[in-house]
């Protein structure tokens, strides 16, 4: 199931916020029991075999962080957390990067005329057939995190196992995040505060994620394609736009995505972290992802980064060992973000350009400026035309054509033969890119509601719904990852 | 908190902000110190781990973003 669909909006919130209203004055358990089971249901709406995964994943991981954290023996409390460390990045391999995997090895052994997994037959067809299963990057990383945590004792353990359930698979967060980790929201498990308060800050957080999407991110989304997709067009210009384009796409898609998330969480009692801050804002690539998906950044660099630099650094401070951890770690944000080697380059883009940065900005103690500002936006859209294109190919064309094609005249020609809602799209990139860069974000924002805010969000919810409704279903960007 | 902790720990910071002038309470945060980020952050725990003669584990190191916080952590680990 998915937020922007009828059956969602219209059936199953209304009856999940319902029942559970009801229940929260019950018992906390009867609650987060139902919580869970509305999550169970809502992710295996469409595709039961991900009521068996999901069932699984919890399963397993909550009978070996169980066992992990009542052990006594060291070697067997390093053994299981091992194993659930194993176990989930082992699935998430599994299902995401074996046919990357598989097909680059082919490609390899092809130079001597071998193909070992050939997708016809065998093992082979095996791996062509494996379905990547939505939210998979998104829960396995709440896992991981709950188990490291649990290993170093930063938090205590769930409670109770339909507490754990409830963690891992709330509804709002599970397929697209943000990634919790489970000290976050420890306290609220425990007694979900329910309040008018929580419940009017969330319906705004709900309706303005839901009209980010509906309303922005699905406008820019045909201009968008008729630039990167079908042949693109010979205009750099154009190009360059169609990235911009995309770059305030996926923003709108995503941090909608997230508030709407937030805003649920909300309104269930359940404060999630904040994925967003006006990342667009940002004078540099170092702040951008300070700003930018900030639940998987500070996910990397807590339980990635931070341990490998200390390893590194603990051998010696040398330039080496201070930037080795900071490439590895961004070439793994790019390939959690998909099997590929746009995604290889995406990261190492990123890597790349935090190294420059700190070296000839941080370290020398300058300040970051409005030419700082005007670098990042060049490495953001280059990292965003690997992100879009289907391979590398595509991806040099498209810099190929901005580069050498900037001015060209095709691009009065190529804009005239746009279809109507493509120049629709086009035409918001100048108002949207005023709201990225100098109006507030929702956070910022007094969510108390008052007479003409009500109307105002009332009348934004309805004009998203019809355009949700009216237009055909465009999934959110961040599914595919 | 002991005062002569304090003064040690202010002049790591100094060293490795590299700024003499640099003064610290129990109160300053990251956000208080330019320049104190990710990478800045790793150099400092080795640094302190090395003037105080302590070794900081994994789930301790998220945790450490205010000058207070590390110093208790500091004072648990030596008493």
């Amino acid at each position: 199931m998915v937020f922007v669909s009828e059956i969602f909006l219209f059936y199953f919130l209304p009856l999940v916020l319902l029942v559970a209203y009801f229940l929260r004055r019950k018992s906390v358990i009867l609650y987060l029991g139902w919580l869970s089971v509305a999550s169970v249901v809502f992710y295996s709406w469409e595709t039961p075999f991900y009521f068996l995964l999901i069932v699984f994943c919890v399963l397993s991981n909550w009978f070996l962080t169980s066992r992990m954290h009542q052990s006594q023996d060291a070697t067997l409390r390093r053994s299981l957390f091992l194993g659930v460390l194993i176990l989930n990045v082992g699935m998430l391999i599994f299902f995401k990067y074996t046919k990357f995997l598989a097909t680059n090895f082919n490609q390899l052994t092809g130079v001597f005329g071998i193909q070992l997994f050939d997708p016809a037959f065998g093992v082979g067809r095996f791996i062509n057939n494996i379905v990547f299963p939505l939210g998979i990057s998104f829960y396995t990383f709440h896992l991981l995190s709950y188990a490291i945590d649990l290993y170093v004792k930063k938090i205590t353990p769930a409670r109770t196992f339909i507490e754990f359930v409830c963690y891992v698979t709330f509804f709002p967060q599970l397929v697209a995040g943000p990634i919790v980790r489970y000290s976050e929201i420890q306290k609220d498990l425990g007694r979900p505060e329910t309040n008018h308060v929580n419940i009017q800050a969330g319906t705004v957080f709900f309706i303005i994620g839901l009209a980010k999407k509906a309303l922005i991110a699905d406008s820019l989304a045909p201009f968008v394609n008729c630039v990167f997709d079908g042949g693109g067009t010979g205009s750099g210009l154009l190009t360059l736009l169609g990235t911009v384009a995309y770059a305030f796409q996926i923003y709108f898609d995503f941090s909608g995505y997230s508030e709407m998330a937030v805003g649920m969480g909300l309104m269930l009692g359940i404060k999630l972290p904040q994925n967003f801050n006006s990342p667009y804002k940002s004078k540099s690539v170092t702040e951008f992802w300070r700003r930018w998906h900030m639940t998987l950044s500070f996910w990397f660099r807590d339980y990635l980064f931070f341990p490998l630099s200390m390893r590194y650094l603990s051998a010696g401070n040398t330039e080496l060992n201070r930037y080795l951890p900071v490439l590895i770690v961004m070439v793994l944000i790019g390939f959690w973000h998909g099997a590929g080697w746009t995604f290889f380059m995406f990261g190492l883009i990123y890597g790349i350009a935090l190294i420059a940065e700190d070296v000839l900005i941080f370290r020398k103690k300058k300040k970051t400026s409005a030419i700082t500002q005007i670098w990042f936006w060049c490495v953001m859209l280059s990292a965003y035309i690997l992100f879009r294109s289907t391979d590398l190919k595509a991806a040099g064309g498209v810099f190929h054509t901005i580069f050498f094609n900037l001015l060209n005249k095709s691009f009065f020609h190529d804009v005239k033969s746009l279809p109507l809602d493509a120049l629709i799209g086009g035409a918001l990139i100048a108002p949207v890119a005023w709201m990225v860069l100098f109006q507030k974000n929702v956070y910022e924002m007094d969510k108390r509601l008052t007479l003409s805010k009500a109307i105002l969000l009332s009348v934004l919810f309805i004009v998203s719904v019809y355009f949700l409704l009216a237009r055909d279903y465009i999934p959110f960007l961040y599914f595919q990852f | 908190m002991e005062q002569s902790i304090v003064e040690r720990a202010q002049n790591v910071f100094r060293d490795i902000f590299s700024n003499p002038a640099l003064s610290i309470t129990p109160s300053t945060t990251a956000k208080d110190i330019e320049g104190w980020d990710s990478f800045t952050h790793i150099t400092l725990i080795l640094a302190m781990e090395r003037e105080f003669k302590v070794k900081f584990g994994l789930g301790e190191l998220q945790s450490l973003t205010s000058v207070g916080d590390l110093l208790t952590l500091i004072e648990k680990k030596n008493a």
